[in-house]
Parts: C-alpha cells; sequence; structure tokens
C-alpha cells in the first residue's frame, strides 16, 4: 500500500460558513506536495480534518487507506506540525517529544535521535516556553518526525523563519521527499513552494481550483508569450504583428508576442533583417499563476467603495 | 485602503479623531465593550441572578416558624448571597486572568499603558455590573422572602412583620447585601490580578470563601470560631445580613463588612503593586 | 498528474507496546515533567497533612459533653464502659430480683408514655412529642446493676415497636402488627437469652436469641423504664444555633408477672442504675406501695420522677434516662479532618489545569494527535490525576491521622466516648484511605469540568461548587434540606471521614457540621463515584463531538 493521504469529497461548515467545499486530492510519496491558497481558503481546517481534530460533515480524509482516528501508532503513520506554539511553555522541550514519545509506545532513545535530526541538541534541556519561532518550529518537526512517518504535513511552515531558517526547512522538506515520503505543505505564499514543490494543490474559499505540478502551472500562467529583447522596438512590432502576433510592449526594448511560436518569430525577424539580443520563451512565476487562478476566490477583498475612497460603510 | 477611506473622510471635512476624552473615560468604555462582547459573560450574570433568587427561595421555603422562630427572617431569605458571590468573583476573574492567559494583557497595557488607569477603569465597570446585578438578586430575594415567609409562620402572631425596606435594618442588610457582592468581586479583582492564572485566582477567591468560613462553622475551638467570624472576609462581611441578636454577633455589621472592605483594599493594592513591578 | 517511481518510505520506527498503556504512559509522562504541578501536589499535601493536625490541636471538648479526667458526662448521665469497651449510657429505673440458673420472666406491658420535656422549655423551641421515639419499658435479665453490664431485654418503645436489644450495640425489631399493650417473655437458658411477644399471652413469636457468653449464674431480672434525653436544636438563621439536653421520663403499667425457673422469690426493689442522673438533692419519697425518686436537674433547672408503685394488677414503674450505645454528637475526627479542603481545593485546580492548560495553548490538538482515541486520553488522564490526587490525599491523611488522634486524646477527646483509633484499625484506614478517595475523585471530577467548561476558572468554581459549598448548604439550611443535598451531591463522600459508630438505636440531634452524614461512608462513596462517572461520560461524550 502507498503512503498517501487521500482527501475524498470532504465538506466540513462552520454554522453558515462553508470552510471546505467537496475537496478531493491525493498526495503522493517521493512528492513534495504543496497546498496553497490565500488565507481563510481551507487549509489549515482540510488539515486538522485529516488529523481527526474536526469532524467533517461529508466526505472522508484517509490516510494510508484508513481514517487517522483508527490508526495505531497514528504517529507512525503520519507527523504534522500545525501550530509550533502548541505546547505548555513550562515543559521542557525534551520532555514535551518524551510524553509524545510515550503515547506511540516509543523509547527515549528516539527522542535524542530527533532532538540531534533537528539540531535541538544543546537547547533541548531548556523550557519550550524560551524558544524562539525558529526554534519552535524545529521542536515541531522533531515531533512529527518521531514516528519516523511515511506520510508529513506542516502547516505554514515557513512562517516566521528568517531566510537561513527557509532555506533549511526547504533543503530538509526536499530530502525527506527524495526519501520517499509523501509530504504536504500548506502555505498562502506560493513563492515559498516555488523551487521546491513537486505537485500544488490550490485551494479557494473551500473548493480546489488547481491540482497539478508545478511545470504544468507554471505552463498554464505563461500560456505561449514569447519575450524579446530588441533595440529596433517598432520595427519589430510592425513586422510581427503583420504575421499574425499580438504585441505588447512590456519595457524599453522588450516585447512580449503571443501568438507566434519562437523558431517563427526568429525567422520573421530574420526576414526582415530586424536584429535582436534575446528571445526566450516568457518563464511565468508561480506567484503569477497563483494570482491568475486565484484571482475569484479572494476570501477577504476591499470593496470597491473603499477603495474608491466614498466614506462609505466598509466591513 | 485605510489610507484611502482616511483620505475620503477628510474630504468630507470630518475630523480625523473623536474628540479627545479623559483617559479614564475611554478606558473605562473600552473594557465595558470588552466585558459585555466576551461569551458568557452575559449567562454568567443572568446565572448569578437566579442562582441567587433560586436558592434565597428555598430558603425562605424551609424555614417554617413553629419549629424554628428564632430565625432572622431578613438573613433567612438573602442566603442565596452566598452562592452568587461566587459569581460575582467569576466575573471579576473573568476580567483579568484570561487576558494573561491568552497573552491579550500586552494589547490591553499597549492601549492602556497606565496600569492605574487600566485597573481603574476594570475595577468600575466590574462594580457598576455586579451592583446592577447585586440590586436585582437582593430585590428579588427579599421579594421572595415577603411573599413566602408569612405562609410558614413568620406571621404578626409570632412576632414578625412582612420583610420591608422601610424597616431600617433589614434596608441595611439589603444595601450591604449589594455592597458586600462589590466588595467580593473587587477582591477577587485584585486577587485576580496578582495571581494571574485564572485557576489558581478562583482556587485562591473560592477558598477564602468557603473553605475559611467552614472551618470557622465546625471549629471545635471557641476562641478560633471567633476569630474566623471576626476577621475573614466573608464571615465578617456577611455580618452585614443580621437584623436580630445583634449581640451575638462575633462583629457588627458595619465593622464586619469594613473588614471585608479592608481585605478588598489589600488586595487591590497588591494588585496594583504587582502589575506595576512585573512585566506583563 | 505526474507518475512516480520512488518507492514509497516505510517507517524504520517499528512502534512498541499498543494501546492504552502507551495513552497512559504518555500522560504521567507529561504530568510529571511539569514541576509546578509535582510541586502543587506535594504542597497540597503538605496541608493536608498539617492542618487537621491544627484543628485538632486547637480543639477543646464542646459544652454538651465534657469529658474529664474522671469520664466523659452528657447532661444528666454519666457514660459507662459497656462490653467490649464500648462507650454506653446505662441509666433507668429497674424493678428487679434474682435469677439463679436458668428461668424467664413473663408481663403484660403498656407502650412507655412521656411526660414532655422536662423542664418545659422557653417558648419558641420546637415543639416535640412527649413521648421520646425510643422511650422503652419492658423486662430486662442483665449481670448486675452495676452500670455498663451485660444484659438482653424486649420492650416496647415510644414509636419504634417492640425490640429486643442486649448488650448496647445489638437491636431487633419485633415482627410488628400488634397494637400494644402486649405480652413479653424474656427466657434464659445458660448463655441464651430469648425474647418473645405475644399479643394474648397463648400465642408466642419469638423475636430473637442473644448469647451472652460471661453471663453469671445468678442475674438480676425485672421490669424497667426509660427515656433517653431529648436533644433539642434552636436553629436561629443569623443568631446562631444553641442545642439543648433536657432529661425526659416515660410510665409504663406492668400486669400479669410471672416468673418461672430460680427466681429469688424476695419482693421487688426498685433501682436506679448508672448512679442519680444528678445528685439526689432530694431525698427519696415514700409512696404507698412503691419506691419514688425525685432528681433535680440543676442546670436545667427542673425535676425528674422515678421509681414504682404497686397496683392492683401489677406495677406502674417511672423511669428516665437510656440504655443504649453513647455516640457523642461531635466526630472530632471528622471535624479535624475538614482541615484537608484548603489542600483539596488545590488539588481540585490542579486537576482542571491538568486538562485546561491544553486547551489555552492548543496542546490538546497534539494531544489528540498522537493518540486519536479521545476516550483513552480521557480515561488516562482522568487515571492519572485521579491517582496523583489520591496519593495526595494519603500521604497528607496517612501523616496527619496519628497526630490529629494524639493531639484529641491530649485534649480531652479521650475514652470510652472517643476511642483511640490508629492508623492500622478499621476506622483508621476507612478514615484514611476515604480521604485519599475524596481527593482522588475530586481531582476526576475537576478534569471532567475541565473537558467540559474547557476553562479552568469555570471548572474549580463547579468542583467547589459540588463538592465544598454542599458543606456549607449544609449547616445554614435545616437538616432535613442539608440532609438531602449530602445524600445526593458528591459531598456525600466526607462521610467517610467518620470515626464514630452509628446507631439507628439512638436519635441523636447530629448535623453534618457535627460530623454526621446522612449516608453511610461507602454510600456516601459511591454517591461521588456516581458523579465522577456521569462527569466524565458527559466529558467523554463532548470530547468526542467536539472539534478539537
Amino acid at each position: 500500500m502507498e503512503a498517501t493521504i487521500e482527501v475524498i469529497g470532504l465538506t466540513k461548515r462552520f454554522g453558515a460558513v462553508t470552510a471546505v467545499d467537496q475537496l478531493t486530492f491525493t498526495v503522493l510519496p517521493g512528492q513534495v506536495t504543496g497546498f496553497v491558497g490565500p488565507n481563510g481558503a481551507g487549509k489549515s481546517t482540510t488539515m486538522r480534518v485529516i488529523l481527526g481534530l474536526d469532524a467533517p460533515d461529508e466526505g472522508k480524509a484517509l490516510v494510508n487507506g484508513q481514517p487517522y482516528p483508527s490508526l495505531r501508532h497514528p504517529l507512525s503513520q503520519l507527523g504534522a506540525l500545525l501550530d509550533a506554539g502548541a505546547l505548555q511553555p513550562g515543559r521542557r522541550a525534551r520532555d514535551h517529544l518524551l510524553w509524545l514519545a510515550h503515547s506511540q509506545g516509543l523509547s527515549a532513545r528516539r527522542v535524542d535521535q530527533v532532538i540531534e535530526l533537528t539540531g535541538l541538541k544543546s537547547a533541548a534541556k531548556r523550557r519550550a516556553g524560551g524558544y524562539s519561532l525558529g526554534m519552535r518550529q524545529r521542536l515541531g518537526i522533531a515531533a512529527a518526525m518521531l514516528g519516523d512517518p511515511p506520510v508529513l504535513m506542516f502547516d505554514e511552515p515557513f512562517n516566521g523563519l528568517d531566510p537561513e531558517g527557509m532555506a533549511w526547512m526547504r533543503g530538509y522538506l526536499r530530502s525527506l521527499a527524495d526519501e520517499g515520503r509523501a509530504i504536504l505543505v500548506s502555505s498562502h505564499l506560493m513563492s515559498e513552494l516555488q523551487d521546491n514543490a513537486d505537485h500544488l494543490l490550490v485551494i479557494g474559499r473551500g473548493q480546489l481550483i488547481a491540482n497539478t505540478t508545478v511545470a504544468e502551472l507554471l505552463a498554464i500562467a505563461s500560456k505561449d508569450r514569447v519575450m524579446l529583447r530588441t533595440s529596433e522596438r517598432t520595427e519589430a512590432m510592425t513586422a510581427l504583428a503583420q504575421a499574425g502576433g499580438t504585441v505588447a510592449v512590456t519595457g524599453h526594448d522588450t516585447l512580449t508576442i503571443s501568438g507566434l511560436t519562437a523558431q517563427r518569430i526568429a525567422a520573421i525577424l530574420g526576414e526582415h533583417a530586424i536584429g535582436f539580443s534575446g528571445l526566450a520563451a516568457h518563464q511565468a512565476t508561480l506567484e503569477e499563476a497563483y494570482m491568475e487562478i486565484t484571482r475569484d476566490a479572494v476570501e477577504f477583498r476591499p470593496e470597491p467603495a473603499a477603495v474608491q475612497g466614498t466614506p462609505a460603510e466598509t466591513p | 485602503m485605510t489610507a484611502l477611506s482616511t483620505s475620503g473622510r477628510r474630504a468630507a471635512g470630518a475630523p480625523l479623531t473623536a474628540p479627545r476624552r479623559p483617559q479614564i473615560v475611554t478606558s473605562v468604555h473600552a473594557e465595558w465593550t470588552k466585558l459585555r462582547t466576551s461569551p458568557g459573560n452575559v449567562w454568567l450574570a443572568l446565572a448569578a441572578v437566579v442562582l441567587t433568587i433560586a436558592v434565597s427561595t428555598l430558603a425562605s421555603e424551609v424555614v417554617k416558624c413553629p419549629a424554628t422562630c428564632g430565625a432572622d427572617t431578613t438573613k433567612l431569605s438573602l442566603t442565596g448571597i452566598l452562592l452568587g458571590q461566587a459569581a460575582m468573583a467569576g466575573l471579576a476573574i473573568g476580567m483579568i486572568s484570561p487576558e494573561y492567559s491568552t497573552g491579550m494583557i500586552k494589547v490591553t497595557l499597549a492601549a492602556m499603558p497606565r496600569r492605574s488607569v487600566m485597573l481603574t477603569a476594570k475595577a468600575i465597570v466590574v462594580s457598576a455590573v455586579v451592583a446592577a446585578i447585586g440590586i436585582v438578586s437582593v430585590l428579588g430575594s427579599l421579594l421572595a422572602g415577603r411573599l413566602i415567609q408569612p405562609h410558614h409562620g413568620f406571621t404578626a402572631a409570632h412576632g414578625f412583620a412582612a420583610l420591608s425596606l422601610a424597616h431600617g435594618p433589614t434596608l441595611r442588610a439589603a444595601a450591604g447585601s449589594v455592597l458586600y457582592l462589590l466588595l467580593v468581586a473587587l477582591l477577587s479583582l485584585g486577587l485576580a490580578v496578582a495571581l494571574r492564572e485564572p485557576a489558581v485566582a478562583a482556587t485562591v477567591v473560592l477558598g477564602l470563601m468557603y473553605v475559611l468560613p467552614l472551618l470557622a462553622l465546625v471549629s471545635l475551638s471557641r476562641v478560633w470560631q471567633h476569630r474566623i467570624e471576626r476577621w475573614t472576609p466573608m464571615e465578617a462581611g456577611l455580618s452585614i445580613q443580621a437584623t436580630r441578636n445583634l449581640a451575638k454577633l462575633a462583629i457588627a455589621p458595619w465593622p464586619g463588612l469594613g473588614v471585608l472592605a479592608a481585605w478588598t483594599a489589600a488586595a487591590l493594592i497588591i494588585g496594583y503593586l504587582l502589575l506595576r513591578l512585573r512585566d506583563a | 498528474m505526474t507518475t512516480t517511481t520512488v518507492t514509497p518510505y516505510r517507517s524504520a520506527q517499528s512502534a512498541g507496546r499498543d494501546g492504552f498503556w502507551s495513552v497512559l504512559r504518555a500522560e504521567w509522562t507529561k504530568f510529571r515533567t511539569l514541576r509546578g504541578w509535582l510541586l502543587a501536589a506535594l504542597v497540597a499535601a503538605a496541608l493536608m497533612a498539617v492542618l487537621p493536625v491544627y484543628l485538632a490541636a486547637a480543639a477543646h471538648g464542646g459544652s454538651v459533653e465534657s469529658c474529664t479526667a474522671t469520664g466523659c458526662q452528657i447532661e444528666g448521665s454519666s457514660v459507662a464502659v459497656g462490653p467490649g469497651g464500648v462507650a454506653v449510657l446505662d441509666s433507668f429505673y429497674l424493678v428487679h430480683q434474682s435469677l439463679s440458673g436458668n428461668g424467664s420472666i413473663t408481663a403484660k406491658v403498656t407502650a412507655p408514655t412521656g411526660m414532655g420535656l422536662l423542664p418545659k422549655p422557653k417558648p419558641g423551641s420546637p415543639i416535640l412529642p412527649k413521648t421520646q421515639p425510643w422511650a422503652k419499658a419492658g423486662i430486662i435479665i442483665k449481670t448486675s446493676t452495676a452500670a455498663g453490664s451485660a444484659y438482653a431485654a424486649v420492650m416496647l418503645t415510644g414509636s419504634h415497636g417492640v425490640r429486643m436489644q442486649y448488650d448496647y450495640t445489638h437491636d431487633v425489631a419485633g415482627p410488628g402488627g400488634k397494637a400494644a399493650p402486649l405480652w413479653l417473655r424474656l427466657t434464659r437458658s445458660g448463655p441464651s437469652l430469648t425474647g418473645y411477644e405475644s399479643a394474648d399471652g397463648t400465642h408466642w413469636t419469638k423475636i430473637g436469641t442473644a448469647t451472652l457468653p460471661d453471663l453469671p449464674a445468678t442475674v438480676q431480672g425485672g421490669m424497667f423504664v426509660a427515656s433517653p434525653a431529648a436533644q433539642v436544636v434552636n436553629e436561629s438563621f443569623g443568631g446562631g444555633d444553641n442545642m439543648g439536653v433536657f432529661p425526659t421520663a416515660a410510665t409504663a403499667a406492668f400486669s400479669h408477672l410471672r416468673l418461672a425457673g430460680g427466681w429469688s422469690a424476695a419482693a421487688w426493689t426498685g433501682s436506679r442504675i448508672g448512679g442519680a442522673i444528678v445528685s439526689p438533692d432530694s431525698p427519696p419519697v415514700a409512696r404507698p406501695g412503691g419506691h419514688s425518686l425525685v432528681h433535680v436537674c440543676k442546670t436545667c433547672g427542673g425535676t425528674v420522677p422515678e421509681g414504682y408503685r404497686q397496683t392492683p394488677a401489677g406495677f406502674d414503674v417511672e423511669g428516665s434516662g437510656d440504655i443504649a450505645p453513647f455516640v457523642p454528637i461531635v466526630d472530632a475526627v471528622q471535624v479535624s479532618l475538614d482541615g484537608i479542603l484548603f489542600g483539596l481545593i488545590a488539588m481540585i485546580s490542579l486537576g482542571a489545569l491538568y486538562i485546561t492548560a491544553e486547551y489555552r495553548r492548543g496542546m490538546i490538538r497534539t494531544t489528540l494527535a498522537a493518540s486519536p482515541h479521545r476516550s483513552r486520553v480521557l480515561a488516562a488522564k482522568a487515571i492519572v490525576i485521579g491517582l496523583v490526587c489520591f496519593a495526595a490525599g494519603l500521604i497528607g491523611a496517612a501523616i496527619a491521622f496519628p497526630i490529629l488522634e494524639d493531639k484529641l486524646q491530649a485534649g480531652g477527646w479521650t475514652g470510652p466516648a472517643w476511642p483511640h483509633w490508629s492508623l492500622t484499625s478499621g476506622i483508621g484506614l476507612q478514615v484514611v484511605i476515604g480521604t485519599a478517595a475524596i481527593v482522588g475523585l475530586s481531582g476526576i471530577l475537576a478534569l471532567a469540568a475541565g473537558v467540559i467548561t474547557r476553562r479552568s476558572s469555570g471548572a474549580v468554581a463547579a468542583v467547589i461548587g459540588l463538592v465544598i459549598v454542599p458543606l456549607i448548604l449544609g449547616i445554614v439550611l435545616p437538616p432535613r434540606v442539608a440532609d438531602v443535598i449530602l445524600a445526593i451531591t458528591p459531598a456525600a463522600a466526607f462521610s467517610l471521614q467518620r470515626a464514630l459508630p452509628r446507631y439507628t438505636q439512638v436519635s441523636n440531634a447530629c448535623a453534618p457540621y457535627h460530623g454526621c452524614f446522612p449516608l453511610a461512608p461507602w454510600t456516601g462513596l459511591a454517591v461521588m463515584c456516581a458523579w465522577a462517572v456521569l462527569g466524565l461520560g458527559l466529558a467523554s461524550y463532548l470530547l468526542r463531538r467536539r472539534d478539537a
């Protein structure tokens, strides 16, 4: 059986608000799956349902083919970091891991292993309440790694990390995936997942907007645009437009053309003897792609009235 | 967006901020809003009134004259205060302790940096609310007693007049009971500020209210019984409710309430000093 | 979607023992690794050890009962030592002669008729029946006229029908259904004494048999009347309660007297057993055909008549006092043990915090992710906090009990009314383990309340309201209401701290604050257990139903 998270037709309502609406996806092993969407899109709720913390109104979430609450030693199947601050500040970090280990029938030796693994050794005897945010994140990861689970789930692990911490986190997630683990990482910032995720689940207003690989998503956003750098801008525009391309000026000496392939453009420019210093298929950033597809799915957006400066009541 | 809407207001000629009001007024307003919008407080207030009147009614219902004509009918009809005071303490503790446990105290102190103003504002708000609850509870309890007691033999024939606020001692007991609740709430507020942790604050306050007097009531030592009745907040404070056999009290009504007031003052001062001295 | 060719990861951690034990171990680790909590439990245990001792050291004998070096006195009667060292009241009027060897005595006896309180209480006092419920008139065979000697008797009582009683603590009800006057018979055969009753003097029903192993060959037998002192509690709310004890007397007519066996056949002698009620200031007054005593009760300012008079059919006998086990009103051990209450509320707040602290920081989600079986988590938490609280209570009470016993003995709370109990005696174990159980169950209740309310202050208030406030209500409300409250709330379990025995054949104006609870010790514990089970059930339901 493959180590996965399966979410099938999941719906969760809080009163009148539908936080998660008919969500279906699978997290596969050996990949970092990014779970992205604006704040309030339902990412954390989905993760809480996967962990059995919240009961779904419809549908189900399975971890390795079973509902999480029916797992025998759940931390050996799924490790999760939901809220790094969710600990009692008076307890020493090692003791926090120790009670978790005891709950899974694991030994204190394993605790020392994960402490070593996450680089907390020097601080393990200190009270967790005195930890910085970055160290709490590491402690949370140590807790998630206790059972050496094949599936891992992190809710906004990059929040509050410094650049160094972010780099560490990226590398760590990558290495976990390379070991064959299934990794689900949520974030509201696509840039955090840019070079990191293999697969993306984009969620907005509780619904799945995109379930795709990073490459596919970029292709969608990039469409078939080609970027041209030339000093003879006007000439180039005329020639390309005549050939049937749609040309947009994007800079002092840059143009973006759609409707024509790069080879065709090169040929046309050659015919007209127009020189160019650069020609490349436009590479959209994930951020752009994300903005494009989530445009309609943003939960909270300013009311137009307020933007226009009308002294109207704004929520 | 905020900037835009502000500039919009400016264009309309509206003032940027409200006219400046004294800090204490805005602080009281803030604390009142906080109390009002905190879930559960409305229920707690309702529960306090219902519980107080219910227990008072029960007490008036079960004590009958041919059996116990020595009863102090005023004090009897105010028995519910014994339980109602716990709700008042809960209300007061709820005004400050959860702020420490959630960390909201930092926001509060950022908004009202002067500790004295913040504490005074809380004290004013809790006093006003408790006074309102107390007046309703006390009047309700007395009314229940006035309606019930004559049916249980507390009649003119046995030397009892119906409860009435026109009767000096009864008026003193009624007003004193409201004051008592108010002082209990302020005592709880002071202790809660000093102790921070809600469970500890609740334990200490309830210990003072219930365990200490219990030791006096069961004590096998007359000396200690007398000391506890004279000097502990609840026992001394509740002497304000007595209207008969005043000579047998360990402490007279008003001095008794004074003892409670001294406890309250001490708790508030300690709470304030700790608030000043400690980091939030 | 891309197809992966990676091999899925397999956890290298072979999980250890499964199920509940790991959850339990985790919860224990969680508790013990917070130093503040361990410290709080120790402080609470120390409080529970120290305060009861302090209360015991400050205690002095009550006003109603007083104990001096020469023994204890309850108004009007001295306390004697009965068979087995039990404190007894053996004070009544006996018309007797001696019986050697086996024999029987039969008489037709009217129900005792009381004369009300002597003297009349002040107006405003509760109105009591003229005849005491446990006034006794009947026939008796007794080792000797010495107070506290072994006996067996059949009797008619004020309102408890026909009884056979022997050696003070034993009480057997007759079959009932017959109206007084009744025929009573007591037969001696060696150490065996058998009581009978009859409506007509010909058809007899056996009530019971007593075996008194140390009964000598020659014993005293005859007719007796007793009427226990009435304990009158004047409740005056706000003015303090006061209690008075008033002697009472009763009279009964005996006829158709029949003796069989080794009776001395001498004339009947009237004797007051148990010494004078109070020194007889007035000498016995002779009455025609009889003998009369009038006792003056100095402290209550009245007179108590006793004596007998021959009538054409038999005898009229008047008597006062009681033949019964003596149970002091105040249970000094229980009252001293109220000193555990401060430690108890500390443990209650710990029990609440054990769960609410997890809610506050969101750690409950970590806990439930690690152990998704929520009922198991709750059960593990209940066991851990229950045992921690039990241990704190056990340590506190086990240290306090022997010391407070010594302090009470030194303070005049001595035997036979207040025996010295060792820690390992039945009572010692009941009191100490009972105290620990109260603390343990309170901790579990606090845990349940913490789950239900998810607020520590609310949980603490709820449990103090259930466990301790009923004790206060038990004082401020009249006894019959207090009895209901203390029978249905968890506070019923405080009956476990009672050291003194309870007898149904004694009316005692003992209130909860004297250490008298309406339920028997283990029944009281059962009530508290029921609350804990209910609380945990509700908590478990809510924990499973609510999103974490």
